[in-house]
């Protein structure tokens, strides 16, 4: 019984983590001594952290 | 009038094209890879140059833009090579830039008509990693070169380009002295630059080529000018000052030689000034704690102030951002040490945990600037952020610059000791619950701090920073071993080699017990993944607690959206983790 409710959390869990339109790590990351999945609670977090748009550099030459 | 501005609306930051205030972006470069800066022909501005690298390996290649056929052509070519941005000539026929293509470590300078790559040459071989193109004289037949040997010393030259003879315009025997922002005059009789010869300030000052002659314009501001620019028609000066943190902004006529503050600037940090050919209107770059970077026109006959872009923010509100309060503390020496605090707000009550970020460098400043998501941290886990202005910081002149050079270098870890006590003095901050983290040099303070304060901080992310000078003297590209060499120390001499080997985090770090995070762009040409890979091994064999997280398409720092997410996404969880203690 326990094996099954833990394996349906993981099973929601992932499908929820899947059906969400934030990021996924990458082909290109390597990450070592931690988890991916506990990023999932973080990932709401998306629209506070992200400004949407930023000047972020400036070679601003006048025509 | 229209203008290029760099910005990031999907994953790398592009060019974009403007035409009005507040106008609508035109996307223009769609690459993989960022692409920041960018140059117009500057007759007809048919098309721009810009530069571009690859996975963030800084061997970055010039190429052509054309604004008729949006066609783009790759300048140069060749692997592992370093060009430099082109500057152009005046009749716009050629540019003149550095590269390091002989031999991977020297900067030479080549000219090349852009129209047609087959006319590129060498114009002079040049020893060293720090040589840089600065200006054309007006008619062309010379350039002013700058030769970078440290944050207190560099030298200007003028090149003829003809014959190729250089002529030296600063005493290189004189003594150090920190010359950069040189600009020719309008007639060619001499230039313009910024200093901090016989100052401790940085100064505008004028040289005259006929008598060497040095002007110094600027005498009655004690805080160092950070920027200059000349109108194009040779009859105003533009500067700016770097006034604890803000930036001010400042006039000459130079007919007349009167100077003026031009006070319409909102507080907040500004640069990248670029004066339009008419002589008038200005573009300026303009950032405050509650504004990301937003493009401005300043003209400069009315002073009036308009905006061309509108930041978004993503749901930030401005008025929610914490402004950040200037805190100094005394370190262990009884120097004043400066920083930038920012605060969460009264909702969260209590003492407040606190995160302190140490800048890279170390010859760099935090300003009290917009620090986008980050204010996460403050706003929603009612965390502090402490950033700290250490000894080696610029901004507060030479001697404060060189406080922490060669064997002074564990100095500025105690400052952040001193920083320490100073938390635990503060009534509302919570000297249990620290962290601290940094990138580059900031990365290497994170874990000195880790080493000799472990029993006093959480835990600590270190991005992109150097373990052992040793290793990382020997493995930085080598264009840039000896501009290190001056501030960390000359490693070949053996007592040298043996006092960094003493000083490093990896040789320490069996007395690091806090949490680490590493975080490490897989093509760093600064500090090699192998400083962040070798740290990472050390903790485990000790069986400390590393989370290790590295982007193989990235350099010193990530670039991309989707990479930069991740990586905050990560530190958040660190941080709820081990900082907050949350399960």
């Amino acid at each position: 019984m326990r094996v099954t409710a833990i394996a349906i959390i993981f099973f929601v869990s992932q499908l929820l983590y899947s059906q969400s339109d934030f990021i996924t790590r990458g082909d290109n990351l390597i990450a070592d001594g931690f988890l991916l999945y506990p990023l999932q609670s973080v990932m709401r977090l998306r629209n506070i952290l992200n400004p949407a748009v930023q000047i972020s550099a400036h070679g601003i030459p006048l025509k | 009038m229209n203008m290029i501005i760099t910005t990031r609306a999907e994953n790398t930051a592009q060019l974009h094209m403007l035409e009005s205030p507040l106008g609508s972006l035109l996307q223009i470069t769609k690459e993989i890879e960022p692409v920041r800066n960018a140059a117009f022909e500057p007759t007809n501005g048919n098309y721009f140059l810009f530069l571009k690298d690859t996975g963030g390996d800084e061997f970055t290649h010039i190429y052509k833009y054309d604004l008729t056929d949006k066609s783009i052509d790759a300048l140069t070519q060749g692997q592992r090579i370093q060009n430099g941005f082109p500057v152009w000539s005046n009749r716009g026929d050629l540019i003149a830039y550095t590269s390091t293509r002989r031999n991977g470590a020297d900067r030479d300078i080549y000219i090349m008509n852009p129209n047609d790559p087959s006319t590129d040459r060498l114009l002079i071989e040049r020893k060293g990693g720090g040589w840089g193109v600065r200006d054309w004289s007006p008619d062309d037949k010379y350039l002013l070169i700058s030769e970078f040997v440290s944050r207190i010393e560099s030298h200007y030259y003028l090149l003829q380009i003809e014959s190729g003879l250089l002529i030296e315009l600063t005493d290189k025997h004189k003594g150090e002295a920190y010359f950069s922002q040189g600009e020719f005059d309008a007639n060619g009789t001499g230039i313009f630059f910024i200093t901090d010869l016989n100052s401790d300030f940085k100064r505008v000052a004028y040289m005259d080529f006929g008598t060497k002659e040095i002007k110094f314009l600027s005498e009655s501001i004690p805080w160092d000018v950070e920027e200059i620019e000349l109108s194009k028609q040779g009859d105003k000066l533009v500067f700016t000052t770097n006034e604890a943190g803000e930036t001010s902004l400042y006039m000459i006529e130079l007919s007349s030689g009167n100077a003026k503050e031009i006070s319409v600037l909102p507080r907040g940090v500004s640069g990248n000034m670029r004066f339009h050919n008419n002589g008038v209107d200005m573009s300026i770059s303009i950032n405050s704690a509650r504004s990301s970077t937003d493009v401005y026109v300043l003209n400069t006959e009315t002073e009036k102030l308009t905006a061309w872009t509108e930041s978004g923010m993503g749901g930030l509100v401005p008025e929610e951002l914490s402004i950040p309060e200037l805190i100094k503390w005394n370190s262990f020496d009884d120097l004043e040490i400066s920083g930038f605090c920012y605060k969460p707000p009264a909702k969260f009550t209590g003492k407040r945990p606190v995160i302190i970020n140490i800048h890279g460098g170390p010859e760099g400043q935090s300003r009290p600037d917009f620090i986008g998501s980050s204010n996460y941290y403050i706003n929603e886990l009612g965390i502090a952020i402490i950033y700290p202005n250490v000894r080696g910081s610029t901004g507060y002149g030479k001697n404060f610059l060189e406080l922490d050079n060669g064997k002074n270098r564990e100095n500025s870890v105690k400052d952040i000791g001193a920083l320490l006590d100073w938390i635990a003095a503060q009534p509302d901050l919570d000297a249990e619950r620290v962290m601290v983290t940094g990138g580059s040099y900031g990365g290497y303070m994170s874990l000195a701090v880790s080493v000799h304060y472990t029993d006093r901080i959480r835990c600590a992310v270190d991005v992109v920073g150097i373990s052992n000078f040793n290793t990382f003297l020997k493995n930085t590209e080598s264009y840039r071993t000896d501009l290190r060499r001056v501030e960390y120390g000359d490693e070949r001499d053996p007592e040298m080699y043996e006092f960094l080997e003493s000083i490093s985090p990896l040789n320490n770090a069996e007395k690091i017990r806090n949490p680490l995070l590493i975080v490490q762009g897989g093509n760093d040409p600064r500090v090699p993944r192998t400083e962040a890979e070798q740290m990472k091994e050390k903790i485990k064999s000790n069986g400390g607690v590393v989370w290790y997280l590295e982007a193989t398409d990235e350099g010193h720092g990530f670039a991309k959206k989707s990479n930069s997410d991740y990586q905050r996404y990560v530190t958040v969880m660190f941080v709820k983790q081990f900082l907050l203690g949350d399960s």
